[in-house]
Order: C-alpha cells, then sequence, then structure tokens
C-alpha cells in the first residue's frame, strides 16, 4: 500500500509516516501541498489535516480507487463537509492539536485496515487486560435494564456521574438503533422502525449483540446487529444535520438525531458494515479527558463497508 | 450565582435499579390564575406522550421546571418538540426555568427546543478533583447576564472540601443557546408565583413589591405583588386609607422579617382610621407569619387563604382561594374544605402544612358577606387592567369588557354563577383528614373512656393532629394520638403531639428576625415534609413513624432545654377505648398548658443569643430535633463575623455540638467553651476542634492548627514555633497533591492531568 502524507508540522509528519511505515506501508511525506499531486501517481491513500481536506477531495475525486484520510483538531462539522461531498473519505481521525499526531493505535489499525486487514475485535481497541461485559438485549424490556448496566459497570471505575450518565445514554440510543431500526421482515422491510413506543420482542435470529468494556484508560460500548443495513448517508447525512443546527428528521420513525447523541457522548466512532449481514458500531470514550476537554476534544469517524 | 444543593454528587455511584412499572417521568402540575407551571422529573424518552400534555398546558405564562430532567433520549426529543410546541400554541409566554445541563445541551444541539421559550435560569456543572465532586450552580439570565455573556466562570470554592472548582463545561458551547436569547426579567405575577409556590429564588431586583389600587366608593383594594422587605412603603401605603380596605395578598412573594415588621407597622397605622381592613387571597407563608392571633382583630380580618390543592387523579396541583367565613366551620377543625379539580373534577386533597392548618382555627370569623368576597376578583380583575396591557389577565380567561364601568355589571352574574358552583361544591364538605386518618369502618364501638365525659378541651379528634389555641395570657396545646392498639402508647404519642404543637406555637411567637433567618431554615423544610407525607397517606407506616419519632424527639429536646418550664407530665390526658373490625383501639389526647411567664421565659431562653470567636449562636431549639432527631442540645449559628470559627469553615445554620470534646448545652455554653479553649490554644497552642451538625447524616468536626505566639529568647530573638506535625493543615489529607510536592502547576494539581 503506497501512502502520501501531506503534514505541514515536520515532526508530526514523521510520527505518522512511522506510524503507516510500521504496518508495510510504503510512504511519501510531503509539507507542500503543491507537491502532492504529483506524488499520487499510484497512491493508494493520501492523507492530511482537515486544512488541507479542499485538497485531498479534490485529489480522490480525480483519481478512482485513490482513498482519502483526514486528521483534524477542529470540531468534525469542519471535516464532515468533506465526507458528504466525498465518497472516497471515510475517515477523520481526531488529535489533540495542531502540534500532536494522532493517537498511534488509531492510526495503526487504520492503515492495517486499508491494507485487507479484517475489522478487530473489541479488544484491538483497548489495552491488553481489559474487563467486558456482555449484555442480553432480547426485548424492549430489557433496554432500560441494559442501560443501567452500562452505568452501574462505567460508575464502577469511579468516573463522575455523569460521564457514566452519558454512555448509558449512548448505550440506550445504539440499544434503540439496533432493536427498532434495524430488523427487517423476509421481504426487507422494516420490521419495527414505524413505532418506536411499541413492546418488542426480538426472534433470536434478530437480536443485537452488545458489549461494554474497559481497560481503565478507555471505555468501548459495541452493539452488533446481524442485519447490515446501515448506510453510509445514514451516518454521514445524519451527523450533518445534527451537526448543523439540530433539525428533527422523521422520516424514519425516529427523531434523526442518535448520530449526534453518539457524536457527543464519544471520542471515536466506528461503524463496520457488511452489507446484509451484520452492522457493528463501536463508540469509544477517553477516561483521561474530563466533559469541557471532551467537549473541545476532536473526535475521530471512520465508516466502513464490506 | 447561587449554589444549590440538590446535585452534590460522589464519583458515580450505581444507577437507580430498574423498577418494571415504575414512572420513568413525573409530570407535576402547578397552576395559580395565569400562570401555571409543568415540572418534569426522570428521562424523557419514547414513553413520553409530548403533543398529549401540551395540549392540556393553558395558561396565560406557562413556565417549565426542567431541573429533574435526568435525559433525553433522541426519540424523547420528538416527542418534547410536539409538547412544546403544541404548549406554546396555548400560552402566551413560555419560560424554562431550571434547565439542567442535559436540557441545555439539548437547547444547544437541537432546532427548536425551546419551542420559542426563552430560557430564565439553568445550571452549569461545576466539578472538584480534589474531593471528586459535581455541583451545579444555578444562573440566571437577568442577574448572571455579564457572566454567561463572557462565556466564563470563574472557580469557585467546593462546599464540601473548600479547594477550588472548576465549571466542567466549554464555555463558548454550553452557553451559545442562552446568549442567542435576549436578556429579559420576568413579570411579577410570575415572579411571586415562583417565589411563593416552587420556593424559586429570582433577583431582588425582580421582587420588588409592586401595588395596584382601585378605589370604588368606600371601598379601596389594593393588589400587593412582589416580596415584602424592607422596601416596603409603609407610609405611603397607609396615606389616605380609610373606609373599608381590602388587601389582595396572592401575590406576595416570600416574607423578610424586616418586611413582617413593616407590614405589622402598615396595619398598625390603618386599623385605627379604616372600618375594616380585610386580607384577601392570603398565601400559606402570609398567614404563617402575619395572621397570628396577635395580628388580627375584630378590624383586621383574614377573608380568603390560598390553600394548595393536588389532585391525585391527574396530578394537578393547584391554589385556591378559600373563603374563611363560608368554611369556618370546617377550618376550625384544622381540616381544608373539599375542592374539585379544575381539570378533571375529582376531588382534590389539599397539603397546606400542618402551622396553617393548626393557625386557622385560632382565627376570628370574619364579619364580611359573600357579596364582599365576590367583588374581590371583580376588582383584581380592574386593578389588573388599570396597572396596562402586560398584566392584564389575557383574553378569553376573562371576560372581555369595553370599559371598566360597565366591567363589573358583566362580571358580576358570571362570577356569582361560579361562586354558586363553589358553593354548591361546599355543599359536599367533608372532613377529610378525619376519615383518611381513621380507619376503614370508623373506630367502631366506644367501650371504655378514662372520664366520663370527654373534656372540654378537645376541641378536635383528628387522629395524630395537635393544635394550640391561648386561653388569655396562656397558651393551650392539645395533642392527639393516632389509632392505636395499646393506651400507654397512644397516650405518650398524644403527649409528644401536645409538646410539638407548643414548641411551634413558641417558634411563631419569637419575632428575632436573626433567629427566624437561621433557625426556621434548619427544620421547616423537613417538618413540612414529614407532615406532608403522612397528610397525603395517612395508612402509611413510615409516614406516621416519622412523625411520630419526630414529634418524640421534638418533645424530648422540649424538656431538656427548657429548664424546667415545660411540665414533665402532661397537664391534663383523656383516652377513649374502641371496639372494632381489628379489635381494641385506643385514642388518646393530652393538653399542655403553658402559663404567661412561662412562654416569655421559654422565648427568651431560645431566642438569647452570646457571641464568642465571631460567632452568634442561639440555643438548639426543639423543633431541630424533626430534622437533626438525634440532637437534643446545642447551639444554632445565627450570625459569622470575623474570626476564628468563619475562618474554621463554619456557616451559619450549622449546630455546634461540641468544642474539644466538651458538649455545647446552649448558647451560653457555647460562648464559654469557645472562649476559654481559643485562650488556652493562642497561649500554649494546639487544635480547635468543632463538631457540628451540618446536614443530614453524621455530625462533622471542624479542626485547626493555632500555634502559640513565638518565644522570646533572653537575647531578643524569636524562636520558631513548637508546633504538633499532626496538626498542620497539610496533614489534614485534603491537599495531597501539593504534599508530593504538587503545587509548581497551574490549575487542579492534578499530577494526572
Amino acid at each position: 500500500m503506497q501512502v502520501v502524507i501531506l503534514e505541514r508540522n515536520k515532526l508530526v509528519g514523521r510520527k505518522v509516516a512511522r506510524l503507516f511505515a510500521a504496518t508495510g506501508a510504503s510512504v511519501v511525506l510531503l509539507e507542500d501541498p503543491a507537491a502532492v499531486a504529483a506524488a499520487l501517481d499510484g497512491a493508494d491513500v493520501v492523507c492530511a489535516d482537515t486544512f488541507d481536506g479542499e485538497l485531498v477531495a479534490e485529489q480522490v475525486r480525480a483519481r478512482s480507487g485513490l482513498r482519502g484520510v483526514l486528521w483534524t483538531a477542529e470540531p468534525m462539522r469542519r471535516s464532515l463537509r468533506y465526507l458528504v461531498e466525498s465518497a472516497a473519505i471515510d475517515h477523520v481521525l481526531g488529535r489533540r492539536d495542531f502540534e500532536s499526531p494522532p493517537r498511534a493505535w488509531e492510526l495503526t489499525m487504520l492503515a492495517r485496515r486499508l491494507a485487507g486487514a479484517p475489522a478487530p475485535p473489541l479488544g484491538g481497541y483497548l489495552d491488553w487486560g481489559f474487563a467486558a461485559i456482555d449484555i442480553a438485549v432480547r426485548a424492549t424490556a430489557d433496554r432500560d435494564a441494559a442501560a443501567a448496566r452500562i452505568q452501574d459497570f462505567v460508575a464502577a471505575l469511579g468516573v463522575p456521574r455523569r460521564v457514566a450518565e452519558m454512555f448509558a445514554e449512548l448505550g440506550h440510543e445504539l440499544i434503540m438503533n439496533a432493536m427498532y431500526d434495524a430488523p427487517i421482515d423476509a421481504f426487507g422491510r422494516p420490521k419495527y422502525a414505524a413505532d418506536r413506543k411499541a413492546d418488542i420482542v426480538l426472534a433470536d435470529h434478530e437480536r443485537p449483540a452488545l458489549r461494554v468494556a474497559t481497560d481503565g484508560t478507555r471505555l468501548a460500548l459495541q452493539i452488533r446487529d446481524p442485519f447490515g443495513r446501515l448506510e453510509r448517508r445514514h451516518v454521514v447525512d445524519g451527523l450533518a444535520r445534527g451537526l448543523a443546527g439540530g433539525e428533527l428528521d422523521r422520516s424514519h420513525g425516529g427523531a434523526g438525531l442518535g448520530m449526534l447523541v453518539c457524536h457527543n457522548a464519544s471520542t471515536a466512532l466506528f461503524f463496520d458494515v457488511a452489507a446484509n449481514r451484520h452492522t457493528e458500531v463501536t463508540a469509544l470514550f477517553d477516561l483521561d479527558l474530563n466533559l469541557r476537554e471532551l467537549r473541545t476534544h476532536a473526535k475521530s469517524l471512520h465508516f466502513w463497508r464490506q | 450565582m447561587q449554589s444549590v444543593d440538590r446535585a452534590v454528587n460522589r464519583p458515580s455511584r450505581p444507577s437507580q435499579p430498574v423498577v418494571p412499572g415504575a414512572p420513568k417521568l413525573v409530570v407535576e402540575k402547578f397552576a395559580d390564575r395565569g400562570v401555571a407551571c409543568i415540572r418534569f422529573v426522570g428521562t424523557i424518552d419514547e414513553s413520553f406522550e409530548g403533543k398529549k400534555l401540551g395540549a392540556t398546558a393553558t395558561a396565560d405564562t406557562l413556565v417549565l421546571d426542567l431541573g429533574g430532567v435526568k435525559r433525553i433520549s433522541s426519540f424523547g426529543i420528538r416527542e418534547w418538540i410536539d409538547f412544546v410546541t403544541t404548549a406554546a400554541g396555548h400560552a402566551r409566554s413560555l419560560i424554562l426555568i431550571e434547565c439542567t445541563p442535559k436540557v441545555v445541551d439539548q437547547l444547544n444541539m437541537v432546532a427548536n427546543f425551546a419551542g420559542g421559550g426563552r430560557v430564565f435560569s439553568f445550571y452549569a456543572p461545576f466539578r472538584c478533583d480534589y474531593c471528586n465532586t459535581e455541583q451545579r450552580v444555578l444562573l440566571q439570565v437577568d442577574r448572571d447576564w455579564e457572566a454567561i455573556k463572557s462565556t466564563r466562570i470563574a472557580e469557585r470554592p467546593c462546599l464540601s472540601c473548600k479547594e477550588s472548582m472548576y465549571f466542567d463545561e466549554d464555555g463558548a458551547t454550553f452557553f451559545s443557546y442562552v446568549i442567542g436569547q435576549d436578556r429579559f426579567q420576568l413579570e411579577p405575577e410570575v415572579e411571586a408565583f415562583l417565589a411563593a409556590k416552587l420556593n424559586y429564588a429570582v433577583s431582588d431586583l425582580n421582587r420588588k413589591l409592586r401595588v395596584d389600587k382601585v378605589v370604588e366608593d368606600r371601598t379601596t383594594y389594593l393588589r400587593l405583588a412582589g416580596d415584602l422587605d424592607e422596601s416596603f412603603p409603609r407610609d405611603k401605603l397607609a396615606e389616605g386609607l380609610e373606609g373599608t380596605v381590602i388587601l389582595d395578598l396572592g401575590a406576595i412573594g416570600k416574607i423578610e422579617p424586616v418586611g413582617a415588621v413593616q407590614w405589622r407597622s402598615f396595619i398598625a397605622a390603618i386599623a385605627p382610621v379604616a372600618e375594616r381592613v380585610y386580607l384577601a387571597s392570603a398565601p400559606p407563608s402570609f398567614v404563617e407569619k402575619l395572621c397570628t392571633r396577635d395580628d388580627l382583630n375584630p378590624v383586621v380580618q383574614l377573608l380568603t387563604v390560598l390553600m394548595p390543592y393536588s389532585c391525585a387523579s391527574c396530578g394537578t396541583t393547584s391554589q385556591h382561594a378559600v373563603d374563611v367565613g363560608a368554611h369556618y366551620d370546617v377550618l376550625k377543625f384544622a381540616t381544608a374544605p373539599e375542592v374539585r379539580c379544575p381539570g378533571c373534577k375529582q376531588a382534590m386533597q389539599c397539603y397546606a402544612g400542618e402551622t396553617v392548618m393548626t393557625l386557622l382555627p385560632t382565627m376570628p370569623r370574619p364579619t364580611a358577606g359573600p357579596e364582599l368576597v365576590k367583588s374581590i376578583a371583580v376588582l383584581r380583575d380592574r386593578a389588573l387592567l388599570a396597572a396596562g396591557p402586560r398584566r392584564a389577565p389575557k383574553a378569553g380567561t376573562a371576560p372581555p369588557v369595553a370599559q371598566p364601568a360597565a366591567r363589573a355589571s358583566v362580571l358580576v352574574p358570571i362570577l356569582v354563577a361560579l361562586l354558586a358552583i363553589v358553593l354548591a361544591a361546599g355543599g359536599y364538605l367533608v372532613y377529610q383528614r378525619i376519615a383518611a386518618r381513621l380507619p376503614a369502618g370508623g373506630l367502631g364501638a366506644l367501650t371504655h373512656r378514662s372520664a366520663e365525659v370527654r373534656p372540654a378541651w378537645i376541641a378536635s379528634e383528628v387522629p395524630a393532629a395537635a393544635t394550640c389555641s391561648e386561653a388569655g395570657k396562656a397558651l393551650s396545646c392539645v395533642g392527639v394520638s393516632s389509632v392505636s392498639a395499646r393506651q400507654d402508647d397512644a397516650e405518650d404519642e398524644a403527649a409528644d403531639a401536645a409538646l410539638d404543637a407548643a414548641a411551634n406555637a413558641l417558634a411563631v411567637r419569637i419575632t428575632s428576625p436573626k433567629w427566624r433567618l437561621a433557625v426556621l431554615p434548619v427544620y421547616t423544610a423537613a417538618r413540612d415534609a414529614k407532615l406532608a407525607a403522612f397528610d397525603r397517606d395517612p395508612t402509611s407506616t413510615i409516614a406516621r413513624r416519622d412523625v411520630r419519632e419526630a414529634r418524640h424527639a421534638v418533645a424530648q429536646a422540649l424538656r431538656a432545654t427548657s429548664g424546667g418550664a415545660v411540665p414533665a407530665a402532661p397537664t391534663s390526658r383523656y383516652w377513649e377505648e374502641y371496639q372494632g373490625a381489628d379489635g381494641r383501639r385506643h385514642l388518646a389526647f393530652a393538653q399542655i398548658t403553658l402559663g404567661a411567664t412561662e412562654i416569655a421565659k421559654l422565648i427568651d431562653g431560645y431566642a438569647q443569643p452570646a457571641s464568642a470567636l465571631g460567632a452568634t449562636v442561639v440555643g438548639l431549639f426543639p423543633l431541630i430535633a424533626w430534622r437533626y432527631p438525634k440532637i437534643e442540645r446545642g447551639a444554632v449559628i445565627v450570625g459569622l463575623a470575623q474570626g476564628p470559627l468563619q475562618e474554621l469553615g463554619l456557616a451559619e445554620q450549622y449546630v455546634v455540638l461540641a468544642i474539644d470534646g466538651r458538649d455545647v448545652t446552649d448558647a451560653a455554653s457555647f460562648a464559654k467553651l469557645a472562649d476559654d479553649e481559643h485562650g488556652a490554644l493562642i497561649e500554649h497552642g494546639g487544635t480547635l476542634r468543632v463538631k457540628v451538625q451540618i446536614a443530614d447524616g453524621a455530625p462533622r468536626e471542624f479542626a485547626t492548627a493555632i500555634k502559640p505566639p513565638p518565644e522570646v529568647d533572653p537575647a531578643g530573638a524569636v524562636k520558631r514555633p513548637r508546633t504538633n506535625p499532626a496538626a498542620t493543615p497539610g496533614a489534614s489529607g485534603v491537599n495531597v497533591w501539593d504534599k508530593f510536592g504538587g503545587g509548581k502547576g497551574s490549575g487542579r494539581d492534578d499530577p494526572t492531568q
């Protein structure tokens, strides 16, 4: 895999190049945007800060097969416009500031997957020695209990109450989506999306798998439904609409603000969709951040589709 | 900024267990004339039926109290938007108060979340990393606008550990919605509603008293809206008043002690020149503070009282003006007349506090006829119209009229019809409290009693009630037991109830502003809550036990602190035995009488302050046992000036229990112990330890090291003072980061940050 990196900060650029190189990629590191176009022949991936997002978007539009990766220290809204405009940009990596590279583990995971590696297990998002629990969600009645269980799990870490509540809310949102939005009948029609107030009991083959885990530094919440119906536009447009002003979208039975809730409650969101097989959503929260820092810290978004 | 203690949290606690069937969202409705409030407590999610609730939210001004909103799911947002949009269509204005950070998040994120309403107040989250606590600080757009606009909220001392706590949000994000709306102030009616009904503090500027006046023939109607405080225009108001004076008090907010003094002075000035002074729509707080027997007389009469009622069927809570004259025979038994819910027509339950209910029977029966009572509504409308369009009643809520002169003729028949309905409903009057507190099927047959005839001093047989009445300058307090299986048990309970009523009567008579400001808040909420819980469900074992145990604790504290002024045993006793379906049951009565000398001695004893080390204290008042049942003696801080105790971190309303291990029994012993101990420490050095009761829970000890004066050697050089390492502030364990060489970094001093 050949990667072209445009990074104006030398130190950051070297670190990013090293991380890509560690996964076996061949790397071209550039500081001058004017040199990018010439370096892209034969390249698979072009990476840059969102500041140079226009250039990246222009290049991926011009070259079929070239994929774009952005990193940013700014709010997601600024990067999102490039994801909306270009289907070849599926990844935004948040970083602390312009002097810092993106998280090393996240970058190497991205590099591996761009090179063809499969989705990592939950442990891939966490350090060795993490703890996890599986929570069964079979019916509407299980939903609130599951959210409470998530809250208890997080609370047991001694973190601020608001963090535990926030993660429980995130869990509630993801469960709602997996239970009500994802299931379809034999004709491909949504089974439960029309009435979110209905008490439902999912059949065995419809049940989502919910896991919450932590290594003490990060929290991970992962839900996987067996339908694989989530589309890129659901994520990108939903997020764009939410971040642009929070207009409701009632067309799918809900409020259309679930993505915004997920974004606000996490530091990184990973969407893995195997069409018609499964949708896996993993939300991460960095426990070393307080809520004030969470609001201002740039966030990551990754969308993978098989 | 105002700290609010409702949200002080330790590191995250386990979530509440999910109780099947338990409501996730509790919605309470309050209404008073044109102002209505809907309070939300819990989670707003898909189960919230927004449109349905919004359709019922009819009011001139609708206040949404969001201080209890814990969570809003994304589907809940959809329902909320439906609610707020529908509600906005039914109200002239929509005001959001006490928005939790969760609600503020939604306001910032979701378009039209406020439905065109305006946010008046909201909580800003603060966090202390030292003691790992979170606190919320209430911000108001009128009072804190500059801070909000700057998006920077200064760090402030943590209420728990006194270290610095920081605003735990990004200001630019958190305040973005509120900054986008204009700064505004509440209308006087809304301020009064919030202050009186929700005990919600709005800024002093907003609560300034307004007076609307209407004169008709020899009747002068004055409508007072706002707080009674030092700004009360006593002389200006009294000037020229004569004939019949009607004082409409329905929009009175808070009553400051100094305002109460001004009020009494105002009444004293107009009583000699007016034929009659009628107090109308007096809120319970006004009755408690300014309608004692001394305040009323043949000239000054209480005409109507605003009583709080709650509907168990639809959850609506509203105030109803109760005509004291029309319902005198009911009120004299400390019971409230039955009222039907304006929304669902079901019978409502009155939840007025015990203090008001025990005061009402002592009121003289007003001499005014029903015509006068009817005319108040007409005069009020006229006063509001004269005050201008902003304060006029909303079209549709009152019959429209072209001219004030014609208004009365149109309104009177309608009001007469309305009154007829109310009076017809009054035909169903039942003594709810008696019925509610008796076992189903009644007590059964009377089989024994301690005397041939029930004594004359028993005026009420409401189980578990207690009342006081004046007999000349003496006080007679009668307590009634609840229905009990044992006679001795019932007699003890009745005696405790009588002593509790006596203590309450003493509290009413203590007029010291400092005392009232510092002591009443310590126990009033706890007492009212327990009595209200018992009132709501007299069959609840827990509620009954709470009241009984509190009264017992009060009785013990009263006996312990009265210096013998309170008799050890009741003055009179009486009991009755019944045989019913549940077996043998007993109802006991006890009377405590206090002479004028004892009353004066007790009031003087409890209100007499003593001072030491900058603190002014009074002796522990027995009713404090409603909140702190284990405390019998101590001293309550009513004033705190610069001095060692202030530096130690003590505050007003703290109850001092001991100083350096020696018990504080009253105000004088506090002053002596504090002075002695501090004097000795100044001389020899050591640690000043003060044990206090601050909030519910175990008493807390405050300690500080006091260094002796430096020794001077014969050559005149100052030697380093000898200090006890264990007594240094650093050894308190509070600031552990600094101890390990921290303090170099800025901000929170946490080495992990």
